[in-house]
């Protein structure tokens, strides 16, 4: 039986509601005086810097006041976060999921992504991956500023058609674990497909924070490749409004919803 | 090849651009022959559209020949003459499959913007802006379709150009509104908008099995099509009040079926497009929303108020409680027309139906920045423009 995470843990925190008080202790002790202090020395100071003392002060009171802060919330790890920090025995998580419907069964679409090779024709910024042996392989990808990136990973567990668990080597630069979890939709429609990307970013908060900025980004990226695989299965092909096929993959990268400019002339609507 | 390209606000010019090519099997290259003005048009040439591009081609209702066929297409060879529907479906997915084409999960390559906006990425469609795909539009020497086993359709002997055009978006967006109000022998349906599609909402409500259909709208050369092409009773909302019209009409106890073919004309949603900026779209649409308000408060106790017309973002002091108090059923949609396509041309063939009378100005494709001039002011009694490239 493969692992259940629970898809409400697993979003991120703009959904959660501050319902509860998350400032609590002496921390809320602290922004009570340590507010207090700097509404009233800013107060008393004047002028424009006063006044932003004040300001700073006043929020740090309400923080106290109500026991809840926002900034304080966007750095704390999801519960799904959590749950996985200690499943895998990590001092911090930062993860993503993201699900998708694909109208196949489950056997087809855990072939289709169980041959890795496949994978390039929907991730977007993969350019290729190379086989070492039946569960290692070697990724060559487009990193930032479409410099190439290369890393290592190895399945760590293949459950056929219910779970596919892969880690990078240590020394890797997109240092992650993903897991694949295959599920029948209900209805008969088809596979529901979840993908979860962690990653055990640097000490603390501020590494936490770091990492986090970047998962927000390829959260939104990982979405668009599972939308193609979804296109891919079901159609046969990967949608397209170009015109024409001249662009190179980085090239359309980064044209994210234009189209065909060639040189000199206005281009065509049209997006990839 | 030429194409009317959009460049900025209210600034339209033809160029000559790249000509398309097959990317995937399942595409067919057509030569367009017919490309209409459509009045959802009209709010992405205005500039209300974020998501326009310097250099992105209108137009989505057309019709063509088939030039070139992708190697996955069986059903179609050089020569065909077949109308395409505007919207995209892939054929494949969960809603093509349960004919609810335009509500394709597959046929949009740029989802992200209607995914954020909307809560699930919307179906893409011809010439539309690139949150609905960026796809190339039809006001051009040739298109690209995609999907074409889906969204070509053969046009039978015996219906000629002007009629066949139209079923690419006019008419089966009409049959839609009249199919989704729910229409029941002996019903009297209000329709909103006498453009190409309230006069096909009027035709299919009939088809449909209205008894008494009531049009409205203020253009004096609209209104007497409606009422000598449709067969509509006609109100001029600017020398009458609708509301006690409609009434008056229906022995006090309103429409049984209202179709808002108006819509707010202000569609486009782009996430990084801030909230007061969103306001200011609205702003300038809201005396749109009246139309729809004033149909909800028309309709009967419950009664049916399918809309049509195009809405795009979120509409200020929408009627809740007239809706919940009267049991009024709201249905919606952009239009499924795989769906209706050879219905609607086994209706033209038997005389039923024939929307070739909305094709006021003929024009070529070096003329179209006028032909939308005309259209966008109603000038010279202007119904549609059509443009043979």
């Amino acid at each position: 039986m493969t692992t259940q995470y629970d898809p409400l843990a697993a979003t991120h925190t703009e959904q959660q509601n501050l319902d509860q008080p998350n400032v609590q202790g002496a921390e809320r002790a602290a922004s009570l005086v340590g507010g207090g202090l700097l509404l009233l020395g800013g107060l008393r100071r004047g002028g424009l810097l006063g006044l932003a003392q004040a300001a700073l002060g006043a929020m740090v009171t309400a923080r106290g006041v109500t026991g809840r802060c926002k900034a304080k919330q966007a750095l704390t790890p999801s519960p799904f976060e959590s749950q996985l920090q200690q499943e895998y025995g990590w001092t911090n998580a930062e993860a993503i999921s993201r699900t998708i419907t694909i109208g196949k069964p489950r056997e087809e679409v855990y072939a289709f992504v169980r041959s890795v090779e496949n994978l390039p024709l929907v991730l977007r910024r993969v350019e290729r991956v190379q086989q070492m042996d039946t569960t290692h392989y070697h990724w060559i990808a487009l990193g930032p500023q479409n410099r190439t990136v290369e890393w290592d990973a190895h399945i760590e567990q293949d459950v056929p058609n219910e779970k596919i668990v892969w880690s990078t080597e240590s020394t890797a630069y997109m240092q992650h674990k993903g897991t694949l979890l295959f599920k029948d939709a209900p209805n008969g429609l088809g596979t529901e497909l979840q993908v979860i990307l962690a990653c055990e970013p640097p000490a603390g908060t501020v590494g936490y924070a770091a990492a986090s900025l970047i998962s927000q980004f390829s959260g939104r990226e990982l979405n668009l490749d599972l939308r193609r695989l979804k296109q891919l299965l079901e159609t046969g092909e990967i949608t397209h409004s170009l015109v024409t096929t001249t662009m190179n993959k980085a090239e359309r990268m980064d044209s994210p919803a234009s189209a065909t400019s060639t040189e000199g002339q206005p281009y065509v609507g049209g997006s990839i | 090849m030429r194409a009317l390209t959009w460049q900025a606000p209210n600034k339209l010019q033809v160029d000559t651009v790249p000509d398309p090519e097959i990317i995937n099997p399942r595409d067919v290259i057509l030569r367009v022959t017919m490309s209409s003005v459509c009045g959802s048009d009209l709010h992405l040439l205005d500039g209300y559209v974020p998501a326009m591009k310097p250099g992105d081609i209108l137009g989505h209702e057309f019709m063509g020949e088939v030039v070139e066929v992708g190697s996955g297409i069986s059903q179609f060879k050089k020569g065909d003459r077949v109308i395409t529907i505007s919207i995209i479906g892939c054929g494949d997915c969960e809603f093509c499959k349960r004919d609810d084409f335009s509500c394709c999960d597959n046929s949009n390559p740029n989802p992200q913007v209607t995914d954020l906006a909307y809560g699930q990425p919307c179906s893409g469609i011809f010439g539309y802006s690139h949150a609905f795909g960026g796809y190339a539009g039809s006001h051009a020497t040739y298109i690209r379709v995609p999907f074409a086993d889906v969204n070509l359709f053969k046009v039978p002997d015996g219906i000629t150009n002007e009629q066949a055009v139209f079923v690419s978006d006019a008419a089966p967006t009409g049959y839609f509104g009249a199919d989704n109000a729910d229409i029941q022998r002996g019903d009297t349906v209000a329709v909103w908008g006498c453009g190409g599609v309230g006069q096909m909402a009027i035709r299919s409500a009939y088809l449909l099995g209205a008894e008494r259909v009531i049009a409205i709208d203020r253009i004096p050369s609209r209104l007497r099509l409606a009422e000598e092409k449709a067969g509509a009773i006609v109100i001029n909302y600017e020398t009458t009040n609708v509301h006690e019209a409609l009434l008056e009409l229906t022995g006090g106890r309103g429409p049984d079926r209202c179709i808002d073919c108006v819509g707010m004309e202000a569609h486009g949603t782009q996430l990084d497009y801030a909230y007061d900026k969103a306001k200011q779209l609205m702003r300038l649409h809201t005396e749109r929303g009246t139309v729809l308000r004033q149909a909800i408060r028309a309709c009967r106790k419950g009664g049916t108020v399918s809309v049509l017309g195009v809405y795009g973002g979120l509409m200020d002091k929408f009627p809740m409680g007239a809706i919940v108090n009267k049991a009024l059923t709201l249905r919606s949609g952009q239009q499924p027309g795989q769906r209706y396509a050879n219905k609607l041309f086994e209706h033209i063939q038997k005389g039923e139906l024939d929307p070739s009378y909305l094709l006021t100005h003929p024009m070529s494709l070096e003329e179209s920045p006028r032909g939308y001039e005309l259209f966008k002011h109603k000038g010279d009694e202007c119904m549609r423009a059509v443009f043979m490239p």
